[in-house]
């Protein structure tokens, strides 16, 4: 009889630390949901009796009082974002002669990055070809404007070109589109110098960017099968999470004689008059 | 008939008071364990067989509603309940007081087991200190109470 006990005792243990063993490979999800199911009826009437009419009024308006300091709390951290944004672009204000246009950026395209919309349009004096720059550098070139937003062709899309040259002003070279978030710099020297990590700024010859506006860092050196090489450069700016960015007004004839300009140098061949052929055909 | 009915009782006893945590509690902070003087009552008055397994049964369901391992308050309260019932028989059946320090015991050797378990939870020594060598009085105290409340019950019901 007294084994009998004993057997029924280290068999029944022997099944707990069996399920101790195996609860801990496997959860038993929803086994235990099954089994928390009858929980329901009980925190329901523990939920009626405890929370008299009272007690849920003064909850639901310590709810709202709380849900509103939340919003509140939420609202301040914005400002001070958007208020140490804007005191940067205005430290950015210094750097340049020409007058200048902060702007919001109101839309994106998500998938590739390709436009921006932003919040200034002819009203405040935005024209097409106009130069977009944030805080970390280039964006890219107004290519819409509209009576109150512009679109921003940015250098993600295929048809940007921009001069560049490196920090010691001894290279020009040409900066295109290569994929979504990256450029590729040509026309390279043989006996270039620039090694991965060097940064690249416009060199100002295109006129449509001024000169000495970050552009990116050199990432990696792509060399081809003929022997020619070009550099894979990674913008400063992420297109994606830009917030404020700033535009560039030149003087008012700029924008219109400079295709009469470029027509009379007859740079047809080096590929400047297609760029702005492109832009301003 | 009976046995059944007390096991079903205590499960539905078991939902009740995991919905309800500061039961009979002390400040939300010193919880006694009701669960324990539950399984040790059914030692004390019932067989050897029914309260190992219902021990293990009752185990299983806190775990399950609990949130522990699976088995892990069956194997605890199946060794309470072992001990309980060969000791608890042995030497103690007829003096109260004895039965309060079995009581005790048991507590504190759950307790242990569930700081060793929580081991890296724990936080200063006057928080183990309460919680292993305190609460378990204030267990032994709810003991004392239901077990005289159960005697004035029997008393009130015979008298009728």
């Amino acid at each position: 009889m007294n084994s009998r006990k004993k057997i029924f005792f280290f068999s029944l243990l022997f099944i707990s630390f069996l399920l101790m063993i195996l609860s801990n490979r496997f959860t038993f999800y929803s086994f235990k949901s099954v089994l928390l199911y009858p929980l329901k009826p009980f925190n329901f009437i523990v939920d009626y009796i405890g929370f008299t009419f009272q007690d849920r009024k003064i909850f639901r308006e310590e709810m709202v009082t709380i849900f509103q300091k939340n919003l509140e709390i939420n609202r301040l951290k914005f400002l001070e974002y958007e208020n140490e944004n804007l005191k940067n672009l205005l430290t950015i204000k210094n750097r340049f002669k020409e007058e200048l246009i902060f702007s919001e950026v109101i839309g994106q395209d998500k998938l590739a990055g390709e436009f921006l919309t932003i919040d200034k349009g002819k009203v405040d004096g935005v024209e097409e070809g106009m130069p977009v720059l944030s805080l970390k550098g280039i964006v890219g070139k107004i290519v819409s404007v509209d009576k109150y937003s512009s679109v921003v062709e940015t250098f993600n899309n295929s048809n940007f070109r921009v001069g560049v040259m490196d920090r010691e002003k001894e290279q020009f070279m040409l900066c295109y589109f290569y994929r979504t978030g990256f450029l590729k710099v040509e026309n390279v020297k043989y006996d270039s110098k620039l090694k991965i990590g060097d940064s690249i700024f416009t060199s100002g010859f295109g006129k449509i960017f001024p000169e000495n506006i970050p552009v990116g860092k050199i990432i990696k050196i792509e060399v081809l099968e003929d022997g020619d090489f070009f550099y894979v450069v990674e913008p400063f700016e992420n297109i994606f999470s830009i917030k404020y960015v700033f535009l560039i007004k030149m003087d008012k004839d700029f924008y219109r004689n400079r295709f009469e300009r470029a027509k009379k140098r007859e740079l047809t061949k080096f590929g400047w008059y297609t760029i702005y052929k492109r832009t301003f055909e | 008939m009976k046995y059944f009915l007390l096991t079903i009782l205590s499960i539905i006893f078991i939902y009740f008071i995991s919905t309800i945590p500061p039961f009979f509690s002390i400040d939300g902070v010193v919880q006694p364990d009701l669960i324990i003087i539950l399984v040790i009552f059914v030692c004390f008055n019932f067989n050897e067989i029914f309260s190992y397994l219902f021990s293990f049964i009752i185990g299983f369901f806190c775990d399950a509603i609990l949130g522990t391992y699976l088995g892990f308050h069956s194997s605890v309260y199946l060794i309470i309940s072992y001990f309980t019932s060969r000791f608890g028989n042995l030497f103690y059946k007829e003096k109260f007081f004895n039965k309060l320090l079995l009581v005790l015991i048991s507590d504190i050797f759950y307790r242990i087991i569930l700081l060793v378990i929580n081991f890296q939870k724990s936080k200063s020594i006057i928080t183990i200190f309460v919680f292993v060598f305190i609460i378990p009085f204030y267990t032994v105290f709810l003991y004392f109470l239901f077990h005289y409340l159960k005697k004035f019950l029997k008393k009130f019901y015979v008298t009728r």
